[in-house]
């Protein structure tokens, strides 16, 4: 006996990422879903802009590791509410491990969440966590060739940080070819070239946080279901 | 290793097929997998098969169908296969092109024995 059926796979997934975006909403928490791999500098990113929203912002972080809790120490060392959200193996967060993570965190009281994603450029881009905007985040020293090897990621995105600009002469990363390549992919979303270590560029990004709270800049969102 | 969270899913949503329709084992489970979406179709049937084992669906073979991408183009309409992975418009060469097809992880049939 045959059965047709016509289900997306990861219809419970989605279905708790739609709840994950009413609470936000309710709450009036603007939630940044940070991909990049391992190394990439995501938490280094956190560490800057933090500082920078603090006294104007309350921002709140869920940090997405397969083990040890070393990234939230880092967050927490900032002075805001962190919780560490650890996968046991999983290579990428899910919907209903961030809605718990949120509920944690307490959304009262926040006005923008960050959650840090497992480090990792192929899976978490599946995976819709009810977040107001995806973030990439590629380093110049994992290569200019990283969108066309991980098309999905780079589509999905609603902005690029560049991160380790200042290490740009010391590698082969071809400034043009990446920009050719990405927007092959993603003509809207903005790029932050930036530099931790010298706060080169890390303003504009704050910027973009910002107004994509207040509601002055609406980012891209690729549909779910095509 | 998303594999092991789309197997899961895929489980589920099978079991309650079978469920629903009163049936006894699953024979197959056909799915639509997307080029974008980076399965890999062996490491998500062994998956099935570890998650399954000890159930009706243990034997199930899974059959995947593969979708290929395509994109429309918004400035000439074109509807275009995308080869070499960027969304560019082969005629006017526009970057503002959406993907239609190529996301898909669908469950399509099960098939149960009678």
């Amino acid at each position: 006996m045959e059965i047709k059926v016509l289900r997306n796979i990861l219809e419970a997934n989605d279905r708790a990422a739609d709840e994950v975006r009413a609470n936000l909403a309710a709450a009036g928490v603007t939630a940044f879903n940070l991909i990049g791999g391992p190394g990439s500098g995501k938490t280094s990113i956190l560490e800057q802009t933090i500082p920078r929203l603090r006294d104007r912002r309350r921002v709140g972080v869920l940090e997405g590791d397969i083990a040890t809790t070393r990234d939230a120490e880092r967050i927490a060392a900032l002075g805001v509410p962190v919780v560490q959200l650890l996968t046991g193996g999983g290579c990428h967060l899910e919907a209903t491990f961030v809605a718990r993570g949120l509920d944690e965190l307490g959304m009262d009281g926040l006005d923008l969440a960050f959650i840090e994603n497992v480090g990792n450029i192929a899976c978490p881009a599946e995976f819709d966590l009810g977040e107001t905007a995806k973030v990439g985040v590629l380093s110049v020293t994992e290569g200019h060739d990283k969108p066309a090897k991980y098309p999905l990621l780079f589509h999905e995105i609603s902005a690029l940080v560049l991160g380790k600009i200042d290490l740009l002469p010391h590698t082969d990363f071809d400034v043009e070819a990446f920009e050719s390549d990405f927007r092959g992919l993603n003509p809207y979303a903005p790029v932050f070239p930036l530099s931790c270590r010298t706060g080169e560029g890390v303003a504009p990004f704050v910027d973009w946080l910002e107004r994509v709270h207040e509601g002055t800049e609406i980012p891209v969102r690729r549909p779910r279901d095509q | 290793m998303h594999e092991l969270s789309i197997a899961q899913a895929l489980v589920d949503q099978v079991e309650e097929a079978r469920q629903a329709n009163n049936g006894g084992r699953v024979i197959s489970v056909r799915i639509r997998v997307g080029d974008w979406q980076q399965v890999v179709p062996e490491i998500l049937t062994s998956y099935f098969g570890y998650l399954a084992q000890g159930t009706p669906l243990e034997a199930a073979r899974i059959v995947i169908d593969p979708v290929a991408a395509t994109a429309r183009c918004y400035d000439c309409g074109r509807v275009f296969a995308v080869e070499d992975i960027f969304l560019i418009c082969p005629d006017c060469e526009s970057r503002r092109c959406t993907l239609l097809t190529g996301k898909e992880l669908e469950l399509t049939e099960v098939e149960l024995d009678d």
